[in-house]
């Protein structure tokens, strides 16, 4: 029962939505990118979807500046 | 007599097309170096026009100062190679309008400036055109920590980062380090484009 959040290993909570996984990973950066198993999820749907056991999951944080 | 390694780049450079969203000190300079590596086709979209103030990095000069970045930037890329055809759209890349300029590109360089419109074309591409490489780049601002600045890897999703820069609200934007992040977005659309060409 476990996912992997950049590259290291965290306990699964049944039923985390992304936005709480975001919040028990103290991701705190307004702008992030989160990617599933490969897929983009929409921020749109941070507040519903809800991360299955064993999901790759990568989160990337955005700064201002170009 | 056979081609050469060097042969087979330039005829595949010419016939690939790379799409760059905001002219700024990323998408500025990110067009110079493709156009002088001998990209065959590049889209460029920004609404902007050029100011004195993004003269310490942006690949414009004093006299280009007041036009658009679209058009300013069409004669530098014409001065450094006349050979590339661009095709440029001045227009805001707003949520719902970010993908449909792009459609035609072989890579997507992210050269924007604010957090939220990066994250959101990142979305809006990726969803859009999830088979195309997109290139972006985060914490450009600041003079410190080049040596932090590194590639990450997801999937197509290919984004350039210092983890550790002060947002641009906070902190000046310079050439050098812009340039850093511009070049490497640059080189990256490169190895993308050239990947199972022999080119060393």
């Amino acid at each position: 029962m476990s996912i992997e959040v950049n590259t290291v290993t965290k306990g699964w909570v049944e039923n985390e939505t992304v936005t709480e996984l975001l919040r028990r990973m103290n991701f705190i950066y307004p702008m992030v990118i989160v990617k599933i198993d490969g897929e983009i999820i929409p921020k749109a749907q941070y507040d519903v979807r809800k991360i299955k056991d064993g999901s790759v999951i990568s989160v990337l944080h955005l700064e201002s500046g170009g | 007599m056979a081609n050469t390694n060097k042969d087979r780049i330039v005829a595949k450079l010419a016939k690939a097309s790379v799409g760059i969203a905001g002219l700024g000190g990323l998408g500025s300079n990110v067009a110079i170096a493709l156009a002088r590596a001998g990209i065959g086709r590049l889209l460029i979209v920004d609404f902007d026009t050029v100011e004195k103030s993004n003269l310490n990095r942006q690949a414009y000069s004093v006299d280009q100062v007041g036009m658009r970045k679209t058009e300013a930037l069409m004669q530098n890329i014409a001065r450094a190679n006349p050979e590339v055809n661009v095709t440029a759209y001045c227009q805001k890349l707003e949520t719902g309008n970010m993908a449909e300029a792009f459609s035609s590109a072989d890579v997507i360089i992210e050269a924007l400036d604010a957090a939220a419109t990066k994250a959101a074309f990142i979305e809006e591409v990726s969803l859009a055109y999830p088979s195309k490489p997109l290139i972006a780049a985060s914490g450009v601002a600041g003079i410190r920590g080049v040596e932090r600045v590194a590639l990450k890897k997801s999937g197509n999703l290919y984004l350039i980062q210092d983890d550790m820069a002060p947002s641009s609200d906070d902190s000046a934007v310079f050439a050098p380090k812009v340039g850093l992040f511009a070049h490497w977005q640059a080189s990256l659309a490169l190895e993308i484009l050239l990947e199972g060409t022999d080119v060393d």
